[in-house]
């Protein structure tokens, strides 16, 4: 008898929803505050496609994470995953954003230079800028690596190298700014939003090595949808006394970008 | 009829099913295919929702859904701290920033609290935590620069109510061995993941540590040696999470 309503019942609510329509539906209340409200501290919501039996995404073992396609559907995601993205969306993922002899005919690895000249005490220059798209509202994680390579004189001209000012310690650091307005440029309050700060320090004597060491940055910043630029920055300090020339990115690089949820 | 539709419909009985003779739940969704459509959370109207991120014309792109407080979904992600301010840990208003060692230090080895965060829990958890932090490192706290040629460490990691297993660890060296060399601006960064076990309000530490002499950790060498360490001098960031 029991199973005899229910089938009367769920046959009324299939007309209901699929011919007339109606404001809000309450499951177990009497004074439902949503479209579909299932009140009740023990019930829920039961989607038989999602089960193991149905949904090889479910392993019938651990919990599985659901996620809404773009039509507002609940999914466990593409089963197939065949040219799609799976959960976690990466935006970018290239695994050499900075070339490695912008220079040529130089063959050298130095990637993208930085200066600082006699009487300099500090040099940034921008060593790659990076177009993105963000879909939605989020909060985006960058991740990136950076090689370096580290001589006294100036990488762009290509060898012979020389050391940097032996035993002199000079430090380098990688960032980037957000061109949030799309004018091209990074100006007013984009100058000083820095995100993904890295910095780390180089010093040898006789026999050092001159590269490559890695910077591995990761930054988090805030962004409604919308297309931005990304400006990846090298800086170089050191004493005015000396000439550093630093390669950012004449190896192998790597840069991550994906919505952080 | 007329009342059906003007007003809230009321389904009050143990579960509702639909493609079901047998809800098993509240709302049981009887169907090896069919699932539950929600206007609201597609790209059309919710602005978390990127809809076609890899612009291959697919329903093939996926977003994590929540519930919040009252049990509605949500696809916008709130944390305990996204990390995305500027500057997260001034060092102008943080007492305990700094960490000097000198030659007199009996095992090499010097470690400073920099800050403390409060995290309260309802459950057991995962606490992640991502940092970017910054630092110098001098001879003094008079910014005198190194000169002997010697290697410093400088360590920075995380602990949970003062307990002794440290996570998220990152270290660096330094030496120098000419008065004209920089001694800033470098930069540790990590991620940790760290065990909550229980509900509770819980203290996350950050800790900054220097160390300059071969004998630290019990080892032979010699006298330590002067090194001062001021901790997040440039832009430093903080993420938490809960899971």
């Amino acid at each position: 008898m029991e199973i005899f309503k229910m089938k009367k019942i769920t046959l009324f609510l299939f007309l209901c929803i699929g011919v007339l329509g109606f404001g809000q539906v309450g499951i177990g209340t009497v004074n439902p505050q949503q479209e579909l409200h299932v009140a009740g501290s023990n019930s829920t919501l039961r989607v038989e496609s999602l089960n193991s039996i149905n949904n090889s995404l479910n392993d019938g073992v651990n919990l599985s994470p659901v996620f809404v396609d773009s039509d507002g559907n609940l999914t466990l995601g593409d089963q197939a995953n065949v040219g799609g993205n799976k959960p976690i969306n990466f935006l970018i993922d290239v695994g050499d954003f900075i070339a490695d002899d912008p220079y040529s005919p130089i063959i050298l690895g130095t990637g993208s230079v930085v200066n600082s000249p006699l009487g300099s005490a500090m040099a940034v220059d921008t060593i790659a800028t990076v177009a993105l798209v963000v879909p939605q509202d989020a909060i985006v994680e960058v991740k990136y690596g950076v090689t370096l390579i580290i001589t006294g004189n100036d990488l762009t001209l290509g060898c012979p190298c020389f050391y940097h000012t032996y035993d002199e310690a000079i430090t380098m650091n990688t960032y980037f700014k957000v061109d949030l307005n799309g004018n091209g440029v990074i100006d007013g309050t984009e100058v000083t939003n820095i995100y993904g700060q890295k910095g780390q320090y180089y010093e040898t004597n006789f026999g050092g090595s001159i590269g490559y060491p890695y910077m591995n940055g990761q930054g988090y910043l805030e962004l409604p949808a919308g297309t931005y630029t990304l400006f990846f920055y090298g800086e170089v300090r050191d004493n005015t006394g000396s000439y550093s020339s630093v390669g950012f990115g004449g190896a192998q690089d790597y840069l991550k970008i994906r919505v952080y949820n | 009829m007329y009342f059906l539709l003007a007003g809230p419909m009321v389904l009050a009985q143990q579960g509702v099913g639909i493609g079901t003779d047998a809800p098993q739940q509240a709302l049981h969704i009887g169907s090896s295919t069919g699932t539950v459509r929600v206007e609201s959370l597609n790209s059309v109207n919710n602005s978390y929702n990127g809809g076609d991120a890899n612009g291959n014309m697919l329903v093939d792109d996926f977003y994590p859904l929540y519930v919040d407080g009252k049990g509605d979904f949500r696809l916008d992600l709130e944390i305990e701290d996204p990390g995305t301010g500027l500057d997260e840990l001034d060092d102008a208003s943080l007492p305990n920033s700094e960490v000097t060692i000198t030659d007199a230090d009996a095992d090499g080895i010097v470690t400073t609290t920099i800050t403390t965060f409060s995290v309260t829990t309802t459950r057991a958890s995962i606490l992640e935590v991502k940092y970017n932090l910054s630092f110098d490192v001098y001879e003094d706290n008079v910014g005198t620069l190194i000169t002997d040629d010697l290697a410093r460490r400088i360590r920075s990691y995380l602990t949970i109510n003062g307990q002794t297993r440290e996570y998220g660890p990152a270290t660096k060296c330094y030496s120098s061995g000419v008065a004209s060399s920089v001694a800033q601006r470098m930069y540790n960064s990590s991620t940790a993941y760290i065990t909550i076990p229980a509900a509770g309000t819980w203290t996350i530490s950050l800790l900054g540590a220097v160390s300059s002499d071969i004998r630290s950790g019990g080892g032979p060498g010699g006298p330590s040696l002067d090194t001062h360490v001021e901790f997040a001098t440039g832009d430093d960031k903080i993420l938490m999470r809960l899971h």
